[in-house]
């Protein structure tokens, strides 16, 4: 993978990605958050127009492993890989009917806020769900920091660099999150959008060009280039065949969808919206442009299988990631659209993760830290959540330096599940029945943590196969790879469980049904 | 219209939108998962049945989000009428 780039398009890449970041930065300063800011979520003065928020909110749905794993899986798997985008996008309009309208109204910095207005929250649940929030942040991070670093390496030609490209790009993405706070990491995705869609469109445009426009063929191109036949259009590309891929398919697709519901980062950006149903225009913005992008890239991935799937099967699974620069160097030999699509995994790398660290620090400095404590307010609730922020940012860098070589397809995993799982289930309890309480928020958030873990310890992922993370011990009771099938109605089940065995519940104490406090939370 | 009514009004309205969309792809995911075969199908030049089928999951949930927003505000205008009548 080291000649993907010839130097003068290498030197462009860099130059746009320097000058992406400076401007940022600047972008950051200007717009960022001010001293009467609220924990760098809200600001009374200054707030992004609604359909900025949307296009920021469709970025935090993007992840760089979206436009460089998923499209890799598309171009191998096939059906399987648009599966995932297809619950991705089902997860987007559940999130549109249940969620952002009801979350603005109730929660005013953070989701914990929705749960302690309706009646199921408390010290302790905020801290859970702090701590939960973290786990799924914080895999995320280190994730999408060591792909990034893995690219960057590759473009350079020199597979040393990696830990420093790893370096500078979580420093950058520390400092933007620190000085923009949820203004300014907005601005940073919609510059990113600017440049990432119509990059992705025009190479989605080029290879439906480049088949005249005619799905069929292009597909049939793809079943070839791929080497998998008629499997290439069916599911169990992935996925596997028999029970076990039956199971893993559901859990795939269905736990995408239940992930996308409760993600943090899109979370923070529904509850910084300036109205609930400003929150609704968000929401439409996001869904038209993932439903472009996803379309893009699904193109893209296809395209990939029909144009370069040979190269693809030659190099192996860890070529996956550059799979968007394969197709482009299949496209267009004089590299200007490789350069182009490489500046788009740089700039969707450091956006994506600038947003999440934002919600982790703010997650760590208002649920976890301040829960066991004074709770800060005003201007300090503000200095909490950019010290937690920054804190976050160079840990998960740090982190991600020392896991570089790792397996780390478990841990994209466990964040999926976890949020899928444990958030997404409180979150749609709290607004749902009035019976869920504090008691039931606990259990699932714990419960299902528990779950997700266990489900990922027993399976192939850890031991009994080759590519597993302990190779010589067998410990695995199952050959399922994606436990969401489990663990998301087990969130639902301790959920309910644990509201329904409560006793204060019963006798009126402080575990009531939430329904009885939300007529006075409701916010406009 | 008491304002908690409203809001449950409200939230009434999300949730039978949304179970419809989540009954819908739940099908869908389960004919993925346990008929792979038939989903394989090609069907219209060279496209397979389960991408033509996948409209259907889509076209539900674009149709409900369009749903929502006209009922939600239907019983927003109501809640305002009722402010006003009692202002």
């Amino acid at each position: 993978m080291t000649s993907l780039l010839d130097s003068s398009s290498r030197s462009l890449v860099f130059a746009v990605f320097s000058v992406f970041v400076v401007i940022c930065l600047m972008l950051c300063v200007i717009t960022g958050a001010d001293e009467d800011d609220r924990a760098l979520v809200r600001s009374d003065s200054r707030r992004l127009r609604s359909w900025q928020q949307g296009i920021a909110m469709g970025g935090d749905t993007t992840t760089v492993a979206t436009v460089t794993v998923l499209v890799g899986m598309v171009a191998t798997t096939g059906f399987d890989g648009l599966g995932v985008m297809l619950g991705s996008l089902v997860g987007v309009l559940l999130f549109l009917v249940l969620v952002v309208e009801p979350l603005r109204a109730h929660a005013s910095l953070t989701a914990p806020d929705l749960l302690d207005a309706r009646g199921s929250g408390g010290s302790a649940v905020r801290v859970a769900w702090g701590v939960v929030t973290l786990l799924v942040c914080f895999p995320l991070l280190v994730v999408q920091l060591v792909v990034v670093g893995n690219v960057a390496a590759a473009l350079l030609g020199q597979p040393g660099a990696r830990t420093g490209c790893i370096v500078v790009i979580g420093c950058a993405m520390t400092a933007l999150a620190v000085s923009g706070g949820i203004r300014g990491t907005g601005v940073v995705m919609i510059a990113k959008s600017a440049i990432a869609l119509p990059v992705l469109v025009v190479a989605a445009v080029l290879v439906l060009h480049r088949f005249g426009g005619d799905l069929g063929r292009l597909l049939d191109a793809a079943a070839l280039g791929s080497g998998t036949g008629e499997a290439f259009l069916r599911p169990g590309g992935y996925t596997g065949d028999g029970w076990v891929g039956a199971v893993n398919r559901i859990g795939q697709t269905f736990g995408m969808t239940m992930a996308t519901l409760a993600m943090p980062a899109v979370l923070m950006r529904a509850i910084a919206t300036k109205s609930p149903r400003g929150a609704r225009t968000v929401g439409r913005w996001m869904l038209g442009e993932l439903a472009l992008l996803y379309g893009a890239l699904a193109v893209v991935g296809v395209g990939a299988a029909a144009l370069a799937g040979g190269v693809l099967r030659e190099a192996g699974p860890s070529a996956q990631v550059f799979t968007p620069l394969l197709l482009g160097r299949a496209l267009d030999g004089g590299g200007l659209l490789v350069a182009a699509l490489a500046c788009v995994l740089f700039l969707t790398a450091l956006a994506a993760v600038v947003d999440v660290t934002l919600a982790a620090g703010i997650t760590l400095g208002r649920d976890v830290l301040a829960a066991s404590g004074d709770r800060p307010a005003g201007r300090l609730d503000g200095t909490a959540s950019r010290w937690s922020a920054a804190l976050t940012g160079l840990a998960a860098a740090a982190v991600a330096v020392v896991c570089a070589d790792w397996n780390l397809v478990v841990v994209s995993t466990l964040w999926l599940a976890l949020c899928g799982a444990a958030l997404a289930p409180v979150l749609l309890y709290a607004l749902y029945w009035p019976g869920f309480t504090a008691r039931g928020a606990l259990w699932c958030l714990w419960g299902a943590t528990a779950v997700s873990v266990a489900a990922l310890a027993v399976s192939p992922y850890v031991s009994g196969t080759p590519t597993s993370i302990l190779p010589g011990h067998d410990f695995r009771l199952w050959d399922v790879t994606i436990p969401g099938v489990v663990t998301v109605p087990a969130g639902f089940l301790l959920g309910w469980l644990g509201s329904v065995t409560d006793r204060r519940r019963r006798t009126g104490g402080a575990g009531r049904p939430s329904g009885v406090m939300h007529a006075r939370a409701v916010r406009r | 219209m008491e304002f908690h009514e409203a809001e449950r009004a409200r939230l009434g309205v999300g949730l039978r939108v949304g179970v419809r969309i989540a009954v819908v792809w739940l099908v869908y995911v389960a004919g993925a998962a346990l008929v792979p075969g038939v989903y394989g199908t090609a069907v219209l030049g060279g496209v397979s049945l389960g991408a033509l089928a996948a409209l259907v999951p889509l076209g539900v949930g674009l149709h409900g989000v369009v749903v929502y927003g006209r009922r939600a505000d239907q019983v927003g205008a109501a809640d305002d009428a009722d402010d006003r009548r009692w202002a």
